[in-house]
C-alpha cells in the first residue's frame, strides 16, 4: 500500500463507496419487497459519478502534494452530502415510515412485558418498605392539579360576580 | 416546540400584555413539517401504545429520532472538527454548541402523547381545533406585532411550516424572513451572530 499511486488509492476508495451504497440499496430492497422500494441508485449515482470524475481528474493531473489533503476533504464532504441526500430520499417515503412503525411496534412488544415485570417488582419492594410507589405519587399529583383547576374556576366565578356587583354599585 | 406552545398561550390569553412576538424556527402548520410529520402519521405510529408501554419517553429514544432524521450529521460534524482541530476559535464554538445540541431530555409520557397527537397527527393548532387550559386556541387572536424567522436548511421545522404563522395571526404588523442555517445553527454559533441576531434585535428595536 505504501507504494500505491494516488490513482490506485482512489480506485480502492471508489470501489468501497460503490459496494457500501449498493449493499445499503440491497438491504432496503430486501426489507421492503412489496410496495415499490425506494431506488436511491438513480438519485445518488449522478452526484457521486460527478464527484468521482472530478476527483479522478485531480489525481491524474496532480501528483501527491500538500494540496492533496484539502482535495480529499472536499471529496469526503461531497460523499457525505451524496449519502445524506440518498438517505433523505429513502427515509421520506411512506414505505420507510411504515417500516419504522413496524420496528417500533416490535421494540414495544419486547419492552412492554419487561417493563411491566420490573414495575411490579418495584411496587412490591416499595410496599414492603412502606414507601409510596410512582403510581401513588402520580395519583396524588393528579388530585392536586384537579384541585388547582377547581380553585381557578372558583376564582374566575368570584371575579365575575365581583365585577357584576361593582357595575351595579353606581346605580 | 417553544413557539407553538407560546403562540398557543398568547392566543388564549389576550389579557396578558405581550408587546411583540418572535417565532424562530418554530413549527406552526404541522402538515408541512417534513420527515417527523411523515414518521409520526397515525397509520404508522401508535402514540397511545408507545406511551402506555414506555410511560416516560427515554432521552435515548428522543436522541435516536433526532439522529435518524439526519444520519450523516455526526459524521460530517466529526470530519469538520478533525479538519479544524488546530483552529481554537472553531473548537471553542464546537464544544459550546455540540454539548448543548446533544443533551437530550426525556419526554413526560402524557405531554408526548398530546404533543404528537394534537400537533403532529391532527395539526390542531393550525386548524384552530386545539384547546389549551380549557380555552380554544385561535391563532387569529394574536394581535401584537409578529416576527417569524425560518431557517433555509431546517429539516426539523422546514420554512413552510414556520412561515404559516404570518398567514394566520390577526396582527397588522407581521413579517417573515428566511435566513441561512438549520434548526440550531439559525440561533447559535457564528453564523447566527452574523445573519440572525442583528435582524431580530433590529426588529425588536422597532417594535
Amino acid at each position: 500500500m505504501a507504494d500505491a499511486t494516488p490513482n490506485q488509492l482512489f480506485e480502492l476508495w471508489r470501489k468501497q463507496v460503490e459496494e457500501s451504497t449498493q449493499a445499503w440499496t440491497r438491504l432496503v430492497s430486501q426489507r421492503a419487497p412489496t410496495v415499490g422500494p425506494p431506488d436511491p441508485t438513480a438519485f445518488w449515482r449522478p452526484v457521486l459519478d460527478q464527484g468521482f470524475e472530478t476527483w479522478a481528474k485531480l489525481f491524474a493531473q496532480t501528483p501527491a502534494t500538500p494540496e492533496l489533503l484539502p482535495q480529499w476533504k472536499q471529496f469526503l464532504d461531497q460523499w457525505i452530502e451524496a449519502w445524506s441526500k440518498v438517505l433523505g430520499q429513502a427515509m421520506g417515503t411512506e414505505q420507510f415510515a411504515k417500516l419504522l412503525g413496524q420496528s417500533l411496534d416490535q421494540f414495544l412488544a419486547t419492552h412492554g412485558p419487561l417493563r411491566r415485570a420490573a414495575e411490579q417488582q418495584t411496587e412490591q419492594a416499595l410496599q414492603a418498605l412502606q414507601l409510596p410507589s410512582r403510581s401513588q405519587v402520580t395519583a396524588v399529583a393528579k388530585m392536586i392539579v384537579e384541585l388547582e383547576e377547581r380553585i381557578e374556576r372558583l376564582e374566575d366565578r368570584i371575579d365575575a360576580a365581583l365585577r357584576r356587583l361593582d357595575g351595579k354599585e353606581p346605580k | 416546540m417553544g413557539a407553538p406552545i407560546s403562540a398557543s398561550f398568547i392566543a388564549t390569553r389576550p389579557e396578558i400584555p405581550v408587546r411583540s412576538y418572535v417565532d424562530m424556527a418554530g413549527p406552526i402548520d404541522f402538515s408541512k413539517v417534513g420527515l417527523f410529520g411523515l414518521w409520526l402519521k397515525k397509520e404508522y405510529f401508535n402514540v397511545d401504545r408507545f406511551v402506555d408501554t414506555l410511560g416516560t419517553v427515554p432521552a435515548d429514544l428522543v436522541r435516536a429520532g433526532f439522529k435518524l432524521i439526519k444520519p450523516t450529521m455526526d459524521l460530517s460534524t466529526s470530519l469538520n472538527l478533525w479538519w479544524n482541530l488546530w483552529n481554537d476559535q472553531y473548537v471553542e464554538g464546537f464544544q459550546a454548541l455540540n454539548r448543548w445540541a446533544n443533551e437530550y431530555v426525556a419526554f413526560p409520557g402524557e405531554f408526548f402523547r398530546q404533543w404528537v397527537r394534537d400537533f403532529y397527527q391532527e395539526n390542531k393548532l393550525y386548524r384552530g381545533e386545539l384547546v389549551m387550559g380549557g380555552r380554544p386556541v385561535r391563532l387569529e387572536n394574536i394581535a401584537c406585532p409578529v416576527f417569524v424567522v425560518g431557517a433555509k436548511e431546517d429539516y426539523i421545522a422546514p420554512p413552510a411550516c414556520v412561515r404559516a404563522l404570518v398567514d394566520v395571526v390577526g396582527s397588522k404588523e407581521k413579517e417573515y424572513v428566511e435566513l441561512p442555517g438549520g434548526h440550531i445553527s439559525l440561533i447559535a454559533g457564528r453564523g447566527a451572530a452574523r445573519h440572525c441576531w442583528p435582524k431580530v434585535s433590529g426588529w425588536l428595536a422597532l417594535h
